[in-house]
């Protein structure tokens, strides 16, 4: 580890870290065309496009950090690679403590067919919250959303906005040690948006480690104390 | 669905037992165990042939272990078995069938169809996920593999046959028969027993091999 920062006291910890993954078309994914292009030795290399190249970086443990950066320019893969959802093609990526991570569309992850409490309650427990643990918590989470009766009809009813209610509030509802937080609040309104900005507050009065990524300047300095610029899968621009 | 369950084993039982002038008081109990335990093997096959595209979603944005998908498809495939169940109870009871000490295996039977539930969606998932067209061709097999397995017919009623060497090597057979013989008060035969050791050791040798293979490019291929 290049840092002089002890281990106990970093939370995140990127050491030259590739992400690299194969265009595949649909032909690619072809059992048929796999057998027979080996048969006939015949290749179809799909393009490969490398996401990260070779990020290092340490987040101290408290620390807020923002990550900018034009549309693919890698933002996202470096917050899923964090998260533990992509393993990287090559380097390490450490995490210290319970990492909670809001990444991806307004309904990524949720079952449309199933109201919103049974999506929080499934959400909590694929988290890693026991059941009845999470159970505990979904009146709560009906309040906070702001979804009242909704909470209990079918997620396919909900529009964007409130999806992205029921996602941030029941993965918030953890408790955690490192919070990721990938545009998670930008469909909702300004209503929740405002109590979305105070519970982060809370999370991160509280000793957490916040990694947030968005295109909104304004969102990212008022709750980063640190900026991270992405460009073309690389760390370009470091400020405090 | 234990309605459905009801009515489909009724339909299998007069149509086959008829045709094949079956006596019914034996031939009811033993197509009804055959079928429920039949559908729950081939709802984990399915799950576990789609556990991982059908929650891509889910897997790129959650983190957690993979092997969550596959106790789900498990899960629900053995709520589904235990509706079913009713019907088992409700048939062992109107036909009158004895048990037997041959009971005490079943409990072992459950748990042994239950491990090799888990492992081929293990193995099967990240499988379909790599080559999509696989899991079509599941889709295929499963559907053919219920006339290849002993549930309205017997595998007695195939000795002599050139089938009969085919019969050998369905998996699904031996777990099912290891499954049904004892609720229907037999023993397996020993090669059922053997059958169904190698079909259970190798499923999760496969499972256990290739699922920590795949697991870390799983997110790559969705």
């Amino acid at each position: 580890m290049s840092t002089a920062t002890p281990m106990r006291d970093i939370a995140i910890h990127l050491d030259d870290v590739w992400v690299q993954y194969k265009l595949r078309n649909a032909h690619h994914y072809n059992l048929k065309r796999s057998i027979s292009n080996l048969l006939a030795r015949r290749k179809e290399q799909p393009e490969v496009i490398t996401a990260l190249q070779g990020v290092s970086l340490t987040i101290p443990r408290g620390a807020r950090v923002g990550l900018v950066g034009p549309n693919g320019s890698g933002k996202s893969t470096l917050l899923s690679v964090m998260a533990g959802a992509l393993t990287p093609t090559s380097g390490k990526a450490t995490v210290n403590g319970r990492i909670l991570a809001l990444l991806g569309g307004p309904g990524q992850g949720l079952d449309p067919e199933q109201t919103g409490r049974e999506n929080a309650l499934a959400l909590g427990v694929r988290l890693g919250e026991t059941p009845s643990v999470m159970a505990e918590r979904l009146d709560e989470i009906q309040e906070f959303s702001g979804l009242g009766r909704r909470f209990d009809h079918p997620v396919y009813s909900y529009s964007s906005g409130m999806q992205v209610r029921l996602r941030f509030t029941a993965i918030t509802s953890i408790g955690a040690d490192v919070l990721l937080v990938d545009e998670g609040i930008g469909a909702a309104d300004t209503e929740f948006s405002e109590r979305a900005r105070e519970r982060l507050a809370d999370f991160y009065k509280d000793s957490g480690t916040l990694v947030l990524c968005s295109h909104d300047k304004n969102l990212v300095g008022h709750h980063c104390t640190s900026l991270h610029a992405i460009f073309r899968g690389t760390v370009v621009v470091t400020e405090s | 669905m234990t309605l459905q369950m009801i009515i489909f084993v009724t339909g299998l039982s007069l149509l086959f037992g008829i045709l094949l002038q079956q006596d019914m008081k034996t031939f009811v109990p033993y197509v009804t165990l055959g079928f429920v335990g039949f559908h729950w093997m081939i709802g984990m096959i399915n799950g576990g042939a789609s556990s991982i595209t059908g929650s891509g979603a889910a897997i790129k944005t959650t983190p957690g272990p993979l092997s969550i998908y596959s106790l789900r498809v498990f899960a629900n495939n053995t709520i589904q078995f235990l509706h079913d169940a009713v019907v088992v109870i409700l048939v062992l009871i109107l036909f009158q069938v004895t048990p037997t000490a041959s009971l005490v295996l079943v409990p072992l039977a459950l748990a042994i169809i239950g491990i090799n539930g888990i492992a081929v969606s293990l193995w099967l998932g990240p499988v379909v996920a790599r080559y999509r067209d696989v899991g079509q061709i599941v889709g295929s097999l499963t559907r053919v593999l219920f006339f290849f397995t002993p549930i309205f017919w017997t595998t007695e009623s195939l000795k002599g046959q050139q089938v009969a060497f085919l019969m050998g090597w369905n998996p699904l057979a031996y777990l099912l028969e290891f499954f049904r013989a004892p609720l229907l008060g037999n023993w397996p035969t020993m090669a059922v027993l053997i059958g169904t050791a190698v079909v259970t050791i190798l499923n999760v040798i496969i499972a256990i091999v290739h699922f920590s293979h795949t697991r870390d490019r799983l997110a790559y291929w969705l």
